[in-house]
């Protein structure tokens, strides 16, 4: 069933959604205290290559999946939306229209007939 | 004629899913911006960046949890009241209206006048 | 059986042996291959020697060396012989002299051995009872196992010990020729000679010489201010970039939501306006191209098959009106290939001939259906609605127009002129019909209640309203056919042989006339020359046109539509009828009036005698030979009896 790709593909986007926040705060990180503490190295600066490809990495990476994230879900939203709206089944029974009642309707024609032809 | 409850019901589900979808997109602006107000040295704005993020999760899973609901009534209910995939649906009954209209229009012209 | 704890085996073993010193020490049994000592057991040769192998674990000491030796197959135990009198010994050397020798001789190392292991015992307090156990045993046993204990403690941990050491000298290895590989390849561009001699065969296959190559940087410790300068350009850069995201993901928000906005909208007045019954889909407008629901009026589906239109219109939303409009898909391709205004209607005019002018007068027409007439904005959903509805009017008349110019092709002997593409006019001799597509302009609709009501309106209408149901009747027999001929793989044909629309409403006022002009023709030449001959009707039975044989197995879908396709077949019936003049005292004459394709009349005359016996029974179709032929059989036969 197409639902079962639904299902998985609503799971894996909310997935990376939910990442990306994550991701985005991280690159973030201004701080570079930490780091040194732990390598113990000192006073490498941070090179400006890297500073910039966070910083893009950041926008146009997570931001942009952040966004298609919601909208990937939004699309699902629509889908469901037409899939109910389109492909609905008319009951039979509960919608069926009235009947023509054949005797009345036998008795129309009759007249009918004479009727046209100027004999009423 | 609308459609017919349950369907109703459906689309606005579904709209509120939309409109929470949307709410997160919103937290999370608020988030990248609190969070930049705490990188200017700004450390006031702590709280709020908890609240934001919290915000922007719970909308997130409200969502999620709703859309699950939504894919689960779409399965339920395949068989009855939604047609399987590769089927066409199709206009009839026209004809009937037609031809009652017709007689009702017959009838109207026949008592009429009067005879 | 290694496992048995040691106590009661080494009591067991106690029992049996009596300090029997042994010609083989079971402690020094060691596996053949003494590379790896291993504690773990996984190779499937020491299976054997495991048990040898918890000799040494220091757990469970040798239980039963008689057992073990006695089951060993000779070829492992005299390696183990061997290997426990040292290297260099050979079992050729064995002798029953030189072994009792050996027995003396350790018979006397043994007591030494034994004091010591007696204080061993006694100091050692972390092993009672293995230590009591020992002293029970046979001396030989005794002593070596008490040293075992400790050499088994430091045994594992020498296992240990010599297998860290040989990986980390694997590893040492290892390293050290990646190395050499290392420095051989940056060599090789500067001294290939050394280099290829250093390197190895597989590294000079697979790269080549010179490849590898090295340069010192000087490493310029950055200033201070170059330091901050960098933390500050981080610092922005991040800062620029979590605005630019921030400022994004708002503008994002902002959008989606006035789309969200709009989208819901159109949905929720789709969902107030539409039933389950209807047939939506999606389609792209043409007009604005954005993809947009659609939703079908035609009536394909129900057994038409006019091809002309589609009959699918787009639910479009307009803000003006805030309200949705269904628009034709092809409504703005049709105007523009100038085949005028979209909307058109057919409208029945009738007209009586003024016998002294020859000409004719209107007497009769038919007046504009409500549903065309401008709404009065009760409401928007009664819009939508009455839009679709009109539509499906609209659609309708244009299907019926088309079907009766291609029935009027063949009625033209019958009085049916094709005028233009949008008219058809039926001649009678009293009187002219004529059917005509109107197009739906204002002007129209806004004169369509200054009509005076006029004599003939009510049979122009009943003229249109039949021909409307007789195109359902149409549909319907489509749907019959379509539904019954589920087998057939070519598709349906459209029923151009079975348009039956102006025809039996013609042959109804074609047949009323023959019969006018035949019982003018009767009163003339029989009824007036007969005396008190009277002329009578027949009543017909109603014939039964051929309705195929009702099988039980029918869906009731059939059934339904058999049933009202019955409905019509009285009108749908060829006309006929039957005249009987009774000739008293001479027989009686039977005329019978019928169309075989409702608008031609043949007229069957049967002159019966008195007796009963059929004189005449024949066909015309001309009235003139029929007026002759009475005449004759009147003047022949009747009068001529009568004077008789």
């Amino acid at each position: 069933m197409s639902d079962k790709g639904l299902l998985e593909q609503l799971n894996r986007t909310t997935e990376t959604l939910s990442h990306s926040l994550t991701n985005l705060i991280r690159y973030a990180s201004i701080s570079t205290e930490k780091d040194d503490e732990e390598h113990g190295a000192q006073e490498l600066p941070e090179s400006t290559s890297k500073t910039s490809t966070g910083g893009l990495m950041m926008v146009s990476g997570q931001t942009a999946q952040l966004i298609r994230g919601i909208q990937d879900l939004m699309v699902m939203t629509r889908n469901i939306r037409e899939k109910w709206v389109l492909t609905q089944i008319p009951d039979e029974k509960a919608d069926s229209q009235q009947e023509l009642e054949m005797a009345k309707c036998a008795d129309l024609l009759e007249e009918w007939s004479k009727a046209v032809l100027g004999k009423i | 004629m609308p459609q017919p409850e349950f369907i109703q019901e459906r689309l606005k589900s579904l709209d509120t899913i939309d409109d929470l979808l949307v709410s997160t997109l919103l937290h999370a602006s608020q988030v990248v911006g609190t969070m930049e107000e705490l990188k200017r040295g700004n450390d006031t704005m702590k709280t709020q960046f908890e609240n934001h993020t919290r915000s922007f999760y719970s909308s997130l899973e409200h969502a999620t949890v709703a859309l699950r609901r939504e894919i689960k009534h779409l399965d339920d209910n395949v068989g009855t009241r939604l047609l399987p995939i590769n089927v066409n649906k199709k206009a009839t009954g026209q004809d009937n209206d037609k031809l009652r209209d017709q007689f009702e229009v017959l009838e109207r012209e026949l008592r009429g006048h009067g005879n | 059986m290694t496992n048995n704890p040691p106590d009661q085996s080494s009591q067991a073993a106690n029992h049996e042996t009596k300090r029997i010193p042994l010609a083989i020490d079971p402690n020094f049994m060691k596996t053949t291959s003494s590379a790896l000592p291993t504690d773990q057991s996984d190779d499937n040769d020491k299976s054997q020697n495991g048990t040898h192998q918890n000799a040494t674990t220091g757990q469970s000491l040798v239980n039963n060396p008689y057992e073990m030796f006695g089951s060993m197959p000779l070829d492992q135990l005299i390696p183990v012989i061997l290997q426990s009198r040292g290297i260099g010994s050979k079992f050729a050397d064995l002798s029953e002299r030189v072994l009792s020798e050996e027995i003396a001789n350790d018979a006397e190392d043994m007591e030494h051995v034994k004091n010591l292991d007696e204080d061993v015992e006694m100091d050692s307090s972390d092993f009672p009872a293995n230590a009591d156990q020992e002293a029970l045993k046979p001396q030989q046993i005794e002593g070596p196992l008490a040293r075992e204990e400790e050499d088994q403690m430091t045994q594992e941990q020498f296992q240990q010990l010599k297998n860290s050491t040989v990986q980390s000298l694997n590893l040492s290895v290892n390293e050290a020729s990646l190395a050499l590989e290392f420095v051989s390849l940056l060599l090789s561009s500067v001294r290939p000679s050394a280099a290829n001699a250093s390197m190895s065969p597989f590294l000079k296959n697979a790269v080549p010489t010179a490849s590898l190559n090295a340069e010192k940087i000087p490493y310029e410790k950055a200033t201070e201010s170059e330091i901050v300068d960098k933390k500050l350009t981080t610092r922005g850069w991040k800062l620029r970039s979590l605005e630019e995201s921030r400022v994004l993901l708002k503008d994002t928000h902002k959008t989606l939501e006035a789309s969200l906005r709009k989208e819901q909208n159109y949905w929720s007045k789709v969902s107030a306006n539409t039933s389950k019954k209807d047939v939506i889909f999606k389609m792209k407008d043409q007009e604005t191209g954005e993809k947009s629901l659609g939703l079908k009026y035609g009536y394909e589906d129900s057994g038409s098959s006019y091809k002309q239109e589609r009959g699918i219109a787009i639910l479009r939303y307009n803000a003006n009106k805030d309200a949705l409009e269904a628009v034709p898909a092809e409504k703005q391709q049709f105007e523009s290939m100038n085949r005028g205004p979209f909307e058109k209607f057919m409208r029945v005019r009738i007209f009586t001939k003024i016998q002294e002018e020859d000409d004719y007068i209107l007497s009769g027409e038919t007046a504009l259906d409500d549903l065309l007439l401008a709404a009065d904005n009760s409401g928007a959903e009664q819009n939508i609605r009455r839009q679709i509805s009109k539509l499906q009017f609209l659609i309708f008349e244009k299907e019926l127009m088309y079907h009766l110019k291609k029935e009027s092709e063949t009625l033209i002997s019958y009085g049916v002129t094709l005028e233009n593409e949008n008219k058809i006019t039926v001649e009678f001799p009293t009187e002219k019909i004529e059917f005509e597509m109107m197009n739906l302009t204002d002007e129209v609709i806004l004169n369509h209640q200054q009509d005076a009501p006029k004599t003939n309106d009510r049979k122009a209408a009943l003229i249109l309203v039949m021909l409307r149901m007789l195109l359902v009747v149409m549909y319907k027999k489509q749907i019959r056919k379509k539904l019954l001929m589920v087998a057939h793989s070519k598709a349906v044909h459209p029923f151009d042989n079975e348009a039956l629309l102006l025809r039996p409403i013609m042959g109804k006022f074609r047949h009323e006339n023959y019969l006018n002009l035949l019982q003018k023709v009767i009163k003339t030449y029989v009824l007036d020359v007969v005396a008190n001959s009277v002329v009578t009707e027949i009543p017909s039975d109603y014939r039964k046109q051929n309705i195929p044989v009702r099988r039980e197995t029918y869906d009731k879908h059939i059934t339904k539509l058999d049933d009202e396709i019955t409905l019509f077949d009285k009108i749908l019936q060829l006309p006929r009828i039957d005249l009987k003049v009774e000739l008293p005292g001479s027989g009686k004459i039977e005329f019978g009036l019928e169309s075989s394709n409702y608008c031609n009349a043949t007229t069957s005359v049967k002159l019966v005698d008195a007796s009963n016996a059929t004189i005449f029974d024949t066909r015309f179709s001309n009235f003139k030979e029929l007026e002759d032929f009475l005449h004759f059989i009147v003047s022949e036969y009747v009068t001529e009896g009568k004077q008789e």
